[in-house]
């Protein structure tokens, strides 16, 4: 009789703990579940399980940098193109007018070249130096090519974005450990005379929507 | 009782009712004719008893996608190459959209009807891009076939497409399973799976899911080669498709079709998990939102504006 109200005892605490630890092990993944999806928004759950980023094995190349410009003569050539003369070939000789803002000021060459880029003259950019070159606000002379550091003088927002990737448009691999990436240039998008995006007429208009007059009745 | 001669023993109820079920079952046959013809025309038996994507082998799904290709092959005229892309470990996408930089011109629209293999008739892209009046982001006022220079000054345009919710009240809704989220975040259909009920494109918030209402007409010379069977395989008539952040490419690494063709680089692509990529820049440091919030869906697209 003894033996067997232990052993009656001994059982119902077997299944008692049993259940207890079922319950605790629900408890924990209910938990850990809500530790995994709580919060709002991804990135602060992102953040928790961050991985190393991968080590860049391809390159990214910037595209739609300007070289020197030529200015058209007016003259053409026996194929038809035109003849285009270096900076050089009339500024070399001639005395820089530093307040010069726009083309319409001169009376030779640069006609129609309307400036909508601040208030600035010519030579905040060109180097009244050498006009086959550029010049920074520090004095610092340097190539049309390399025209981004010319750029990022003043829209230091935009090419600290640029930096990261965040402006500008790209073409290739997202991962570069993976592949390589071409990058446009500040004037692959932008004229220097006027950098405001031009406006485009839009492409690829929706043909699935229901007509403008049958829209109207059901707001 | 009045006994029928050619019918000997049977009364006249059992013969009532003999001829009453064979009416019936006349009627039912005739009725689903037109759905018997349909499937032994449209549906191959191997289609037909093909397993769910998630269940089939590797050897099975190297058959399943020799049986797309050749079927594209006879349909389509076209040779493609359907792969099959996992998840990658440690990534999970993100995409980013800066309203301050987009300008409306629907190039990213064009690029997906291209690349993913849209039907040609139904102009089908899984962009929206919405023309919105500044100083309001009530997508229901937004037009999305407006046809003049942009940008309008007083407007913003804001694509939208599938925000590869963290909570995807598509994929709750699907009767079968036929669409599930992956580890790295993407929202994916089994075309061969779903049976076309549209649950999901009616509880997606963001009207990201298209329905195939016909067979899709691609022309042999615009078909992309490059294909993913939960991507942008030519998709069978009644099923349901969507972006899926062009997994086919961005799996491989490469940048999806509408970022690169993405004229004012308005579209920023990469790894959420990795705090050095260009998504986690932008996360961490402009004031980023999501499309309605308020659903708790937790969208991995967001939108912000420079500042």
């Amino acid at each position: 009789m003894l033996h067997r109200r232990s052993a009656a005892i001994f059982w119902g605490v077997l299944v008692l703990a049993g259940f207890l630890g079922v319950a605790a092990v629900l408890a924990v993944s209910a938990t850990t579940g809500v530790v995994r999806t709580g919060g709002q928004g991804g990135p602060a759950d992102v953040a928790a399980e961050v991985v190393p980023s991968p080590t860049p094995r391809f390159s990214t190349t910037i595209v739609g940098a300007s070289e020197a410009p030529g200015i058209p003569t007016g003259e053409v050539d026996v194929l038809g193109k035109p003849v285009l003369a270096n900076c050089t070939t009339c500024h070399a000789t001639r005395e820089a007018n530093l307040t010069t803002r726009e083309g319409r000021q001169l009376q030779e060459f640069h006609q129609g070249l309307t400036t909508t880029h601040g208030e600035q003259q010519c030579v905040a950019c060109h180097n009244p130096g050498d006009y086959s070159q550029l010049r920074l606000a520090s004095g610092e002379a340097i190539e049309f090519t390399d025209s981004l550091r010319l750029c990022r003088q003043c829209h230091g927002p935009q090419y600290r974005d640029y930096e990261q990737g965040a402006h500008g448009g790209m073409t290739g691999y997202w991962d570069l450990s993976r592949g390589p990436r071409t990058r446009n240039h500040c004037l692959a998008c932008h004229d220097a005379h006027a950098p405001q995006y031009q406006s485009v007429m839009p492409v690829f208009r929706p043909r699935d929507l229901p007509p403008r007059s049958h829209r109207e009745d059901h707001p | 009782m009045l006994q029928l001669p050619i019918l000997g023993q049977v009364d006249r109820r059992t013969a009532l009712k003999a001829a009453g079920a064979m009416l019936g079952a006349a009627a039912f046959a005739k009725a689903v004719a037109p759905i018997v013809e349909w499937a032994s025309q449209e549906t191959s038996a191997d289609e037909f008893l093909q397993k769910h994507f998630k269940q089939l082998s590797g050897d099975e799904l190297a058959q399943v996608i020799r049986r797309l290709e050749a079927e594209t092959q006879e349909e389509y005229g076209a040779e493609v190459t359907i792969s099959d892309v996992r998840p990658q470990p440690g990534v999970k996408f993100g995409y980013a959209l800066n309203l301050s930089i987009c300008i409306g011109c629907r190039k990213c629209a064009e690029a997906c009807h291209q690349e993913n293999n849209h039907d040609r008739a139904s102009g089908n892209s899984y962009i929206r891009v919405l023309e919105m009046d500044q100083g309001s982001l009530d997508l229901e006022s937004g037009t999305a076939d407006y046809d003049h220079p942009v940008p309008q000054p007083d407007k913003f345009y804001m694509p939208v497409q599938c925000q590869q919710c963290d909570r995807p009240p598509c994929v709750n809704v699907c009767p079968v399973e036929a669409t599930w989220k992956e580890d790295d975040g993407l929202v994916v259909v089994d075309y061969n799976w779903c049976i076309g009920c549209r649950y999901c494109e009616a509880a997606c918030p963001y009207h990201a899911r298209r329905f195939n209402w016909t067979k899709p007409e691609v022309p042999t010379a615009e078909i992309n080669p490059n294909q993913g069977y939960l991507s942008n395989r030519i998709r069978p008539q009644g099923v349901v498709e969507k972006c899926t952040f062009c997994l086919h490419r961005t799996r491989a690494g490469r940048l999806p079709a509408c970022l690169e063709a993405c004229p004012t680089g308005a579209r920023v692509f990469g790894n959420l998990l990795d705090p050095n990529s260009e998504i986690s820049y932008v996360l961490r440091t402009k004031r980023v939102f999501v499309l309605k919030e308020e659903l708790g869906t937790r969208p991995q697209f967001f939108y912000f504006f420079d500042t």
